[in-house]
C-alpha cells in the first residue's frame, strides 16, 4: 500500500516572488504567508530602489538636478539655504549616490518593522487576528516591490526629464491646469499611483494573512491615505 | 480570469504611459516666479520731506514796560486787531501822580527863571543909569569940578553892578538847564505813563494771552516767557518751520519749490519757497538719543484762511528734478556681493543647462578666487536675460518718489525684476526665472 504524503509547495524565488507581486499578488501573498520570508525580498527591493534613486545623481547633470532638488525640498519646507550651508551640501554631493544605496539596506528593514508593528498591533492586538509577526513583516515587504517599481520608473524618469522631482506619477501631472501651490494642486500632487497600487496590493496581502476581505481593510487604508493627503496639501498650500 | 489581468495590466502600462508621457510634456519651469517692469524715461522730482509747524512770519510778544494791576482788558485769543488798537490798561494812578508831580516842577522852574529874568532888567537899568553918572562924573573930571574919589566911586558902582548883572545872567542859564531838566522829567513820566496802555504794534490775531483783568504784571524780561501778556501774529504771511533729517539737508537750498500739507486741511497742499536753511542742529533738551535735524523755514507762498500758528504740517520740498530721465523702479534695487576680476567687471559662471542653480555654484565656488579677482558689494538691478536673472550693476542719480534716475547700467527697454519681495531678497545672479502671468503682459507694453 502506498501513503501518498501532502508536501507544502516549494516558496518560489526571490525575483519571483517580486514579479508575482505585480502578476498574481493574491497567490504570491499565499506563498508568502505560508512560508514568511522577508530578507530577500528587502534586500533586493533595498538594491532596486537605490538604484532607482541614485542611478541619475551618478552623473554631473544628475548630481546637480540632485543638489537643486535637495534645496527646492528645503525651501518648500520654509528652511532657507544659506550659500554655506549649499556650499557644504554640493561638496557632500558626490558621495550621495553611494549613501542613498547604503541607506536603503538601512531605511527599509525599518520601515518594514515600523509599518509591520502598526498592522500587527491594529489586526492583532485590536481586532483580534491570529498571524505571527514575522508573516505580517513578510507581508509588508513584499508588497513594498510596488513602491520598488515606482523607485525604477522615477529613475528612468530622471533621465527622460533630465531633472528630479519627488514624485514622477502623481495625480498632478496629468492636471498641469491647477494653479501651482493651491490646495488642489497639493491634493492631487499627493496622490501617487504607485501608491494607490501599494495600498491595493497590502490590502490584499494583508487579507490573505488575516482571511477578510480585500476591499474592507483597502477601504480603512484609503481613508488613512486620504487623510494624509488633504493635511499634505493643506499644509503646502501657498494663498 | 486571464482577460481580467489583461486589461488591468493593459491599463497600469497605459497609466504609467500617461505618467511618463506627463512627466516629459508637462515638465513644470523650475525657474521663481517674479514680477518684472519695463525701463522707460520719467520725469523725476527728488523729494526731501520733513514735518514741522505753521508759525507767522511776523509775531510780537506784548509785555510789561511797567509793574502794576491790569485794570482794563480789551481782547480775547483769536481776536483780529489792528496797529495802534487798545489792548490792555495798567493801573495808572502812581504814573499819573509822578506826571503831575513833573508839571508842578516844570511849573516852577519857569516862574523861577522869569523872576530872575525881572530882577536882570532891572539890574541892567541900574547899570545904564551908573554909567551914565560915570560919563558925567568923568567930563566934569576933565574940567576939575570933580575930586577923583568922586570919578572912581562913579566907577565902582558901574563895575559892581556889572558883576552882578552878570552873576543874574548866570542864574538864569542854570535855572534853563533845570528847567529843561525838569521838561524831561515830565516827558520820561509821561512816557511811563503811556506805557501803561499797551496797543497793537502789528494788524494781527491775539494768538495767546496770559493775563486776566485785576492780575499784577510784572515788567517783562527776555528769555522768560512767563512775562508775556499778549502774542499777536501777523498771519499774512506765514512759514513751515520744518526739522529736516542731516543726510537730507545738503540738498536743501534757499529758493527751491515746496509742497506744503497742513494735517488740519488735508485735502489741500499749499505752495511755498526755502527761505531759511539752518546751519546748526536742533538740540532738543533732555533727549537722550535723537536723530540730528536742522531747522528749514519755507514761506508759504498763498494766504490760508483760518490757519493758526502751531498746526502741524508736512513739507515736500524739490530738491532736484529730471525730465524724460531713464528710471528704474526703488523696489528693484537692491545689494550683492559680486566676484569682480581686476578691471572691475563681474565674473560670470557660463550658462549651462545642465546647471539648474547655476547662481548658487557661482557663490559656493568663488571661495576659491583667481588672481586678480575679488570681491565686492555692488548695487544693482536683477534683469531678466533668457529666462534668468542677471544682476546688472547700475549708477542712480536722484530719487523720485518711487523711482531711481539711472546715470548707467540700464537702458530703455530693459526688464527688470521688481518682486516679489520674497524672492528678489534671496536672488542671485544666474537664478532661473519665470515672469509672473499678471506682469508678463505689463511687461510686454
Amino acid at each position: 500500500m502506498n501513503e501518498t504524503v501532502a508536501t507544502e509547495p516549494a516558496l518560489p524565488g526571490v525575483f519571483a516572488r517580486a514579479i508575482g507581486i505585480i502578476t498574481s499578488p493574491k497567490a504570491t501573498f499565499e506563498h508568502v504567508v505560508r512560508v514568511p520570508h522577508a530578507i530577500g525580498i528587502l534586500a533586493l527591493i533595498a538594491l532596486l530602489t537605490g538604484a532607482g534613486t541614485s542611478a541619475f545623481s551618478f552623473t554631473e547633470k544628475g548630481r546637480q538636478a540632485q543638489l537643486d532638488f535637495q534645496v527646492q525640498q528645503m525651501e518648500r519646507f520654509g528652511v532657507t539655504v544659506t550659500d554655506e550651508a549649499y556650499a557644504a551640501m554640493e561638496k557632500r554631493s558626490a558621495y550621495t549616490p553611494y549613501t542613498t544605496v547604503v541607506g536603503m539596506f538601512i531605511f527599509f528593514p525599518i520601515a518594514v518593522l515600523i509599518v509591520s508593528g502598526i498592522f500587527y498591533a491594529i489586526f492583532n492586538a485590536i481586532m483580534g487576528g491570529t498571524a505571527e509577526f514575522k508573516q505580517v513583516m513578510a507581508v509588508t515587504s513584499h508588497s513594498w516591490v510596488v513602491p520598488t517599481l515606482g523607485a525604477l520608473f522615477g529613475g528612468i524618469m530622471n533621465f527622460a526629464r533630465g531633472s528630479i522631482s519627488s514624485s514622477v506619477a502623481n495625480l498632478g501631472l496629468l492636471l498641469p491646469m491647477l494653479k501651482e501651490g493651491s490646495f488642489a494642486a497639493n491634493l492631487a500632487g499627493a496622490v501617487d499611483l504607485f501608491q494607490i497600487w501599494w495600498v491595493l496590493t497590502l490590502s490584499i496581502g494583508l487579507g490573505v494573512l488575516y482571511k477578510r476581505k480585500t476591499s474592507s481593510i483597502a477601504t480603512g487604508l484609503f481613508i488613512v491615505y486620504a487623510i494624509i493627503a488633504i493635511g499634505f496639501a493643506y499644509f503646502l498650500r501657498k494663498g | 480570469m486571464n482577460r481580467k489581468k489583461l486589461f488591468i495590466g493593459i491599463g497600469v502600462v497605459a497609466l504609467l504611459g500617461a505618467m511618463a508621457y506627463a512627466n516629459i510634456v508637462f515638465k513644470k519651469d523650475t525657474g521663481i516666479e517674479v514680477t518684472v517692469e519695463k525701463i522707460e524715461k520719467r520725469d523725476l522730482e527728488a523729494i526731501v520731506s520733513a514735518s514741522g509747524k505753521i508759525q507767522p512770519k511776523r509775531s510780537v510778544n506784548i509785555s510789561a514796560e511797567t509793574m502794576g494791576k491790569v485794570v482794563g482788558l480789551a481782547v480775547n485769543e483769536g481776536d483780529v486787531v489792528k496797529q495802534g488798537q487798545f489792548l490792555l490798561q495798567v493801573d495808572p494812578r502812581n504814573l499819573q501822580t509822578a506826571v503831575d508831580s513833573r508839571e508842578a516842577s516844570l511849573a516852577a522852574s519857569r516862574s523861577s527863571i522869569e523872576e530872575l529874568k525881572k530882577n536882570r532888567d532891572t539890574v541892567s537899568l541900574t547899570l545904564k543909569n551908573y554909567q551914565e553918572i560915570l560919563r558925567r562924573q568923568t567930563e566934569l573930571f576933565k574940567g576939575g569940578l570933580v575930586t577923583r574919589e568922586a570919578l572912581d566911586q562913579a566907577q565902582l558902582a558901574v563895575n559892581s553892578t556889572q558883576a552882578q548883572l552878570a552873576e543874574i545872567a548866570q542864574r538864569i542859564l542854570t535855572a534853563e538847564t533845570r528847567l529843561k531838566n525838569d521838561a524831561a522829567n515830565l516827558e520820561s513820566a509821561k512816557y511811563d505813563l503811556n506805557k501803561v496802555r499797551l496797543v497793537s504794534p502789528i494788524n494781527g490775531i491775539v494768538t495767546k494771552r496770559n493775563i486776566e483783568e485785576g492780575e499784577t504784571v510784572v515788567i517783562g524780561t527776555m528769555n522768560n516767557a512767563g512775562t508775556v501778556l499778549l502774542t499777536i501774529a501777523d498771519m499774512s504771511v506765514v512759514e513751515a518751520e520744518v526739522e529736516v533729517d542731516e543726510t537730507d539737508i545738503p540738498f536743501v537750498t534757499l529758493g527751491q519749490q515746496a509742497k506744503i500739507k497742513i494735517d488740519a486741511f488735508p485735502d489741500r497742499s499749499f505752495k511755498g519757497q526755502v527761505t531759511e536753511v539752518g546751519n546748526s542742529p536742533i538740540v532738543t533738551a533732555g533727549a537722550t538719543t535723537r536723530a540730528t535735524n536742522f531747522k528749514v523755514v519755507v514761506t508759504l507762498e498763498e494766504t490760508i484762511p483760518d490757519v493758526r500758528p502751531g498746526f502741524t504740517c508736512t513739507a515736500d520740498i524739490t530738491t532736484a528734478t529730471r525730465q524724460k530721465a531713464v528710471a528704474v523702479p526703488i523696489q528693484a534695487t537692491t545689494v550683492r556681493e559680486m566676484v569682480v576680476d581686476a578691471s572691475g567687471q563681474i565674473v560670470r559662471d557660463p550658462v549651462d543647462a545642465g546647471k539648474e542653480n547655476r547662481s548658487r555654484r557661482a557663490v559656493a565656488t568663488s571661495a576659491d578666487l583667481k588672481p586678480g579677482q575679488s570681491r565686492k558689494e555692488l548695487e544693482g538691478v536683477f534683469v531678466i536675460k533668457d529666462g534668468r536673472s542677471v544682476f546688472t550693476p547700475l549708477k542712480v542719480g536722484i530719487s523720485g518718489d518711487k523711482y531711481f534716475e539711472v546715470l548707467s547700467g540700464l537702458k530703455e527697454g530693459d526688464e527688470v525684476i521688481t518682486g516679489p519681495f520674497s524672492s528678489v531678497r534671496g536672488m542671485k545672479d544666474g537664478d532661473p526665472v519665470k515672469i509672473a502671468p499678471s506682469t508678463s503682459g505689463a511687461a510686454k507694453k
